[in-house]
């Protein structure tokens, strides 16, 4: 392919990142639901005009990667700490896993589809907390660390799914230790070198703090990849050490959102998209993305009935349709999925569009269903 | 969180001022108004038990509704344990509260809002000539007053201590316990000796002592147990017991000690009774930093006021921007607020490394992102001295 070739896929894919947010405003879905959607219209679905290039590959991997940093990133330790109802937000979780594991033992899937089937959209669910205003009641934060948790642990599961053989477990335990050495040591800079520290966090021109916070994601993803381990874990875990040990930092976090969803994390799902042939799910796919959706809602609406003497039973059926809200990490799952050959391109298409549809579905019935002017109960 | 039992534009005015508050309104038509104004309604009658009892007993009920129906539902409410605030529909009618026994506000909306948050009274004084010439720093308000603001000529003056009054101003007052808090806080300081403690730690809590004019009593660590003397009896307790006697004494204000190591149990008794300094042997306090690390951050104010008194210009770092709305009514001492624009952690160390005598802080912290590891290494560090509350 030509090099005008490239700069014109990578032109259109910018423009489509330029107005997905915009229209998505207008049409009250989240940005990367129609990002993925254009991916799909523009790709080989309907007019083919996304052409693959190693330009495109690297900036759609690149966004993968950083797609995973900032989900590390969101993990608020604190807040999951400080919890009162975490013993129970464990039992939910390890429920719903178990539900999920012996749904796809029963219809012969890969246990990956259980890991897909217990992630939940973090985001998703603070936006739709927020926008009735109980994201701060117990309820709210209820939801938000159950969500943090399941998050967690489904995005660990998924980066040790992908391990094959004894020397790829120890080199993920390796990377591990480094993790938590990194975050000894982080500690101690902050001690000893608060005034360098410090400028990670202001308006300097240098961009010292962008420039640290990408460096150490290279590095975890370097060994990673390095070790033969996949390299989103390493890109996580250095999202969870940043998080962990800076505990917030908004200036910081807001210039690496910017960069991540302003640029690369939208070309890494147009590409998704583009790359999805929807005719090639055809019956049988729609039959998964329906029994997918059903499974969806009942692997966290059963768990979800452990908070029945806490919120009553409305609101802890409620809960279990906000926690079946799929999207941007399942997406990620499902590239990966695809990539590694544990699922068929048929069955990523499928599960895509499951992805959609559950980001849609799930809010809206938790709206109906949560009793809204009810009062908090004891 | 309130519940507030009322209806119309007062139920609205009222829930309007409050930070997390449920209305129950028995009007349905009002309810359905005030549901569609954005506000968190129940359209049910709050006089009958079972509305009541869904709600957590811990939360504060406002009744503002007929007078008639307020006592109607006081009397529930009272019975199921809740805290209640009464707002007289109509003042001449107080007496139906009083023959009730239920605690009323005879007033504005405003009035109950500012009884609920500040605890305080303000009020109004003219200047007479006697007073003339005087300066702010001579005027003596009392303990419990202090002068938050001054009115001359149709304007508002900021209250200094070198202003002079003119006869014709007029003293804008808030009293209150928080006020006396600010103005002398400590009458009796501890001192927990321990063997270990060095004559300039010892010296320390003397200093401050003489510095609050405050008495400063011994209790010595002999092995495991404190010898005190209270009560006229001398005794040899525990450090639980002694400070449970302390509690039920109710005569000091302060705690110092030293500590040697991260001890989470023994600070978090002491602080959860007392403000508690960890000595570390200072001479003076020249340089003293408040970092309000807690969601209530009047404790930390209050007391870095009171130091700003008797030492000086104390900074105090706000690790939250919502903080900085403590320090509206707050001017008659030397504080220099600062807000952490980065991150508030790496700017509490930064600034804590940069030298300080003494640095207050809340056990607690709960506000900012200080790591708890990061917090003890602050409370044990050498060089400053730490107060810690809760």
């Amino acid at each position: 392919m030509s090099e005008a070739e490239q700069f014109t896929t990578i032109a259109l894919i910018s423009v489509i990142a330029f107005i997905s947010p915009i229209i998505a405003e207008k049409i009250r879905v989240p940005a990367v639901v129609l990002e993925i959607t254009l991916g799909m219209v523009f790709g080989v679905s309907f007019l083919n005009v996304i052409y693959s290039s190693g330009w495109l590959s690297f900036l759609s991997l690149f966004g993968l990667i950083f797609l995973m940093f900032l989900a590390g990133l969101e993990i608020d330790a604190e807040t999951v700490l400080r919890s009162g109802h975490l013993k129970k937000v464990v039992a939910f979780f390890a429920l719903s896993l178990s539900l999920s594991a012996a749904f796809t033992i029963l219809a012969g899937l890969s246990l990956f589809y259980a890991i897909i089937l217990t992630n939940v959209a973090v985001g998703v669910v603070v936006s739709v907390l927020r926008e009735i205003g109980i994201e701060k009641e117990d309820f709210g934060q209820l939801n938000i660390v159950a969500a943090l948790v399941s998050d967690f642990s489904t995005m660990f599961l998924l980066s040790i799914y992908f391990l094959t053989g004894y020397l790829q477990i120890a080199f993920a335990f390796a990377i591990i230790l480094v993790f938590l050495a990194a975050y000894r040591f982080g500690k101690l800079v902050i001690w000893y070198f608060p005034e360098f520290i410090s400028k990670w966090f202001s308006d300097e021109p240098s961009e010292i703090g962008v420039r640290g916070s990408l460096a150490i994601m290279i590095l975890f993803v370097g060994l990673s990849s390095f070790l033969g381990v996949e390299a989103i874990l390493g890109a996580f875990l250095a999202g969870v050490l940043l998080s962990i040990t800076f505990r917030g930092g908004k200036k910081l976090y807001d210039k690496l959102y910017g960069m991540g969803f302003g640029f690369f994390i939208p070309i890494f799902f147009i590409k998704t998209g583009s790359e999805l042939n929807i005719a090639q799910a055809g019956v049988v796919g729609l039959g998964l993305i329906l029994l997918l959706l059903a499974v969806s809602f009942v692997v966290k609406a059963i768990p979800s009935l452990i908070f029945v003497p806490n919120f009553g039973l409305r609101r802890a059926v409620s809960m279990g349709f906000l926690q079946s809200t799929k999207l941007s990490l399942t997406i990620a799952g499902v590239a990966i999925g695809v990539t590694s050959g544990v699922i068929s391109e048929p069955e990523a298409a499928a599960l895509v569009t499951f992805t959609i549809v559950s980001c849609l579905l799930s809010p809206t019935l938790f709206r109906l269903l949560y009793p809204r002017y009810l009062p908090k109960t004891r | 969180m309130y519940i507030l039992v009322s209806t119309g534009d007062k139920a609205a005015r009222i829930a309007s001022k409050l930070p997390d508050c449920i209305i129950v309104d028995r009007n349905p038509d009002s309810a359905k108004k005030l549901a569609e104004k954005g506000f968190e309604v129940l359209n049910e009658d709050a006089s009958n038990p079972e509305v009541l009892a869904r709600f957590d007993t811990e939360s504060k009920m406002i009744l503002a509704d007929e007078d008639e129906f307020n006592v109607k539902v006081a009397k529930v409410a009272k019975l199921l344990g809740f805290e209640v605030f009464a707002v007289a529909e109509n003042e001449e009618r107080c007496w139906i509260y009083e023959s009730e026994g239920i605690s009323k506000i005879c007033g504005s909306v405003e009035s109950l809002i500012s009884t609920i948050f500040e605890k305080n009274r303000y009020f109004e004084i003219k200047v007479g000539e006697e007073m003339d010439g005087m300066t702010l720093k001579e005027y003596d308000a009392g303990e419990d007053c202090m002068v938050i603001s001054v009115f001359r000529d149709g304007k508002v003056l900021q209250p200094f201590p070198e202003l002079e009054l003119k006869a014709g101003d007029t003293l804008g007052l808030v009293c209150g316990e928080h006020v006396r808090l600010t103005k002398n806080p400590f009458d009796n300081i501890l001192l927990l000796k321990s063997e270990e403690m060095s004559e300039r730690e010892i010296r320390e809590a003397k200093m401050v002592a003489e510095r609050f004019e405050a008495s400063l009593i011994v209790f010595e660590k002999v092995g495991d147990a404190y010898a005190c003397v209270l009560e006229g009896r001398s005794d040899s307790v525990s450090l639980e017991e002694a400070v449970k006697i302390l509690k039920k004494s109710d005569e000091f204000d302060l705690i110092a000690t030293t500590l040697k190591e991260k001890n989470e149990d023994v600070l978090k008794l002491l602080v959860s009774n007392f403000p508690t300094l960890v000595l570390s042997g200072r001479g003076d306090y020249r340089k003293i930093l408040a970092l309000v690390n807690n969601s209530n951050p009047d404790s930390i104010i209050n007391i870095a006021k009171a130091f700003s008194r008797f030492f000086g210009r104390v900074k105090v770092l706000l690790l939250d921007e919502e903080q900085i709305k403590h320090f509206s009514k707050f001017t008659e001492t030397d504080l220099e607020v600062e807000v952490s624009t980065g991150n508030p952690m790496v700017d509490a160390v930064r600034e804590f490394k940069s030298g300080y005598d003494l640095a207050i802080l809340s056990l607690t912290n709960d506000a900012g992102n200080i790591d708890r590891d990061i917090l003890w290494k602050i409370i044990l560090d050498k060089e400053t001295s730490v107060l810690v509350v809760e």
